[in-house]
């Protein structure tokens, strides 16, 4: 086991680097998990918005929309003047104005969609978004119940009824505190992957590299050790490296997280990310493959960590990643880890699915065996081109 | 007749439309230190690398220890040591840790390396260096340590690629030495150098190589016979009028005269007693003249007929 005794040799040698590598982005982990709970949370106040609701239709139907705007906003009335109205908006003084124009009731009946309000908000603006949302939920519940046979005031009410449960639900969920723990475990997870990603290619690849040089590698190809065996020990070393990492960090999850690591669907993550550590492993020897130097090996570590990040949802939700950008981001394995914990965590309308997530884990997998495989014969190449 | 060490025979290699190696025929006998000489690009290192496995090629058989050899012939690579022209050694690793490894991927018994290891260190003279990093070794050092990872083993056949290239004289001294002391020991020794006084030093066959073909093989003496030149005489003179240029042109052997600089150049193919003819003449001809020596032909005279061109080139 010459070839693995000196593996480790060498990764001593670069103990304080990697250590280094190590303690920043285990840093970064937990206080990116941390820090994104906070966010999470300031999101959810910021549910209540003020919002200036003009009524020209003063219709039951006109009324009952303001009355449920009303239950989860703050209304502020503010005089019918543009000039007003802008400056409210301007000073954030209101965060959106809604315009429910005449003949909104007729329209509702006759089952229109469009151009049923008019509305003016901040520009670009999340809570715009947000009450838009609201307000077409609201809308079209309410149509399908008058189209079901409903008149406008049992539909109103049974609407009303719907929507308040909802919100019922979705507070009793955001009130378990084992719940919002939990959470903060899959954020661990969602910022692995990039980890794992740079502290694999940038602390793993110089390793690999060396029995790699040129003159050490036709030194150790002249010797009797059969190829096997020394393919092996360098495998065997690299996964040995890998688990180590994939512990330390489980390690230091543990003493932050405790039992709630251990809970069914942190388990799932916890096997999901082992998944993900065999892909940043083959990531690994394909870049090896390349007989870089240990800066560029820095270098694409980071460039594939972030882009895989950017790309695939890892620092950006995935529900804000724009069609394009998902259709791309499916060829790339971060993609269906990730998606696999957001399953997990709650943060995607995936429902859980014993069924996806298994398949996510198997493409992680075969992405893997496909990095592995480029990376054989890349090197195979390389060795015909010296 | 025993069965040579090495047997090449008709080996061709070829890098897409380049013939490295046009077949090549090479033999060397057990015990020999055998001197590959050649210009960059004549095919040296890709014949080392043919016969060590290292390279695949395109027709001819090589036979190692009068078996074939294949990447996969451990039995051979048993007995072969390899130091390469680039110091081969790593960065992480102690000088023992180094020669430590590259003898276990060899021998397994962890007694009988260590014997091995503490014997190479204390061939190459590297004992008060053995904790030291490669970094924190000088150019001539570090090549020691190269020497030592590729012979702690005790290989029969050693293969060494420019090993004293950027060393100082005394460590070159010792790295020879040991060469020669490597051959006292058994081992049978394949050396290329571009330092042609180190070939004549301490091999006892030569090959000259050039665009993939053997051009010449045989003893430095048997070398220095193949080429016309044998002597060359210098004689610092004055001037010489070109009719006795002519006259000394016309003695025995002489084959061409030269006259630049105030100094005389005689070159002579073959024959003894080619310097007093020239000074007898020089004598009879009242001709007085100054400093005189004689040359005989080196290897680089005989690289340079041979292949029409300097070692270095």
């Amino acid at each position: 086991m010459q070839l693995f005794k000196a593996f480790f040799k060498i990764a001593k040698h670069n103990l304080p680097a990697i250590s280094i590598y190590f303690l920043i982005y285990a840093a970064m982990t937990f206080l990116l998990g941390t820090t994104s709970q906070k966010n999470m949370d300031a999101n959810f106040q910021s549910k209540a918005l003020d919002i200036c609701v003009i009524d020209e239709d003063h219709s039951t139907a006109s009324e009952a929309v303001v009355a449920y705007l009303d239950s989860m906003h703050h209304l502020v009335e503010v005089e019918n003047d543009p000039a007003v109205l802008q400056d409210y908006l301007y000073y954030r003084y209101i965060s959106y104005v809604l315009t429910i124009p005449e003949g909104f009731e007729e329209k509702l009946l006759a089952g229109n969609t469009s151009e049923l309000f008019t509305d003016v908000k901040i520009p670009g603006s999340s809570t715009g978004y947000f009450v838009d949302q609201q307000l077409s939920e609201y809308v079209q519940t309410l149509q399908l119940y008058v189209s079901g046979g409903y008149t406008l005031k049992d539909a109103i009410s049974a609407v009303n009824t719907t929507l308040s449960e909802h919100e019922y639900v979705t507070s009793i969920t955001f009130k378990q505190d084992t719940v919002s723990e939990r959470k903060e475990i899959f954020y661990f997870y969602q910022y692995l992957p990039y980890i794992f990603t740079v502290l694999l290619i940038s602390g793993l690849t110089p390793i690999i590299l060396r029995f790699q040089e040129k003159e050490i590698h036709a030194r150790i190809s002249c010797s009797s050790e059969p190829f096997i065996n020394r393919s092996f020990q360098i495998v065997l070393g690299s996964i040995c490296y890998s688990l180590l990492t994939w512990l330390l960090f489980h390690v230091l999850a543990t003493l932050v997280y405790g039992d709630s690591l251990f809970s069914t669907n942190a388990l799932y993550a916890m096997l999901n990310s082992f998944a993900y550590l065999m892909v940043a492993v083959s990531i690994t020897y394909f870049a090896s493959s390349f007989a870089i130097s240990d800066n560029v090996a820095h270098m694409i570590g980071n460039t594939i960590g972030l882009g895989m990040s950017f790309l695939c949802g890892g620092f950006v939700p995935q529900s804000m990643l724009s069609e394009g950008v998902l259709k791309v981001a499916k060829y790339l394995p971060m993609y269906w880890y990730l998606r696999a914990n957001n399953m997990l965590a709650g943060f995607s309308k995936d429902a859980f699915d014993l069924h996806f997530y298994w398949t996510a884990i198997g493409i992680q997998l075969l992405f893997a065996a496909a990095f592995l495989a480029f990376a054989l014969v890349a090197s195979r190449m390389r060795r015909q081109n010296a | 007749m025993n069965t040579p060490v090495i047997k090449i025979e008709n080996l061709v290699k070829r890098y897409h439309e380049l013939v490295a190696l046009d077949h090549f025929n090479l033999e060397i006998e057990e015990g020999e230190i055998f001197g590959l000489l050649g210009p960059n690009g004549s095919g040296k290192t890709t014949t080392i690398n043919c016969i060590l496995s290292l390279l695949s090629y395109d027709k001819g058989s090589i036979q190692v220890f009068g078996k074939e050899m294949h990447p996969d012939s451990y039995d051979i690579k048993r007995q072969i040591g390899v130091v390469m022209q680039n110091v081969a050694v790593f960065d992480e690793l102690t000088v023992y840790e180094n020669i430590d490894y590259f003898c276990g991927l060899y021998v397994k018994d962890k007694t009988l390396r260590k014997q091995y290891v503490e014997e190479a260190i204390d061939f190459v003279g590297l004992n008060e260096f053995r904790k030291f990093y490669p970094k924190k070794l000088s150019g001539g050092l570090l090549r020691r340590l190269n020497i030592a990872c590729g012979i702690a083993h005790k290989p029969k056949l050693i293969f060494l690629d420019e090993p004293t290239v950027a060393v100082d004289p005394q460590s070159r001294n010792k790295i020879l030495e040991g060469i020669l002391e490597l051959n006292r020991q058994g081992a049978t020794i394949i050396y290329t150098s571009h330092y042609m006084e180190e070939v004549e030093q301490i091999c006892t066959r030569i090959a000259i190589m050039d665009k993939g073909k053997n051009l010449a093989i045989g003893t430095k003496e048997e070398l220095k016979q193949m080429i016309k030149k044998s002597e060359i005489i210098s004689v610092d003179i004055l001037d010489i009028a070109e009719e006795d240029i002519n006259a000394i042109r016309k003695l025995p052997h002489v084959y061409d005269v030269i006259f630049a600089n105030h100094q005389l150049q005689v070159l002579c193919s073959g024959g003894k007693h080619n310097l007093i003819r020239v000074l007898d003449y020089l004598q009879s001809r009242d001709l007085s003249f100054g400093r005189v020596y004689s040359e005989l032909p080196t290897l680089n005279d005989v690289f340079l007929e041979i292949t029409g061109k300097e070692l270095r080139d």
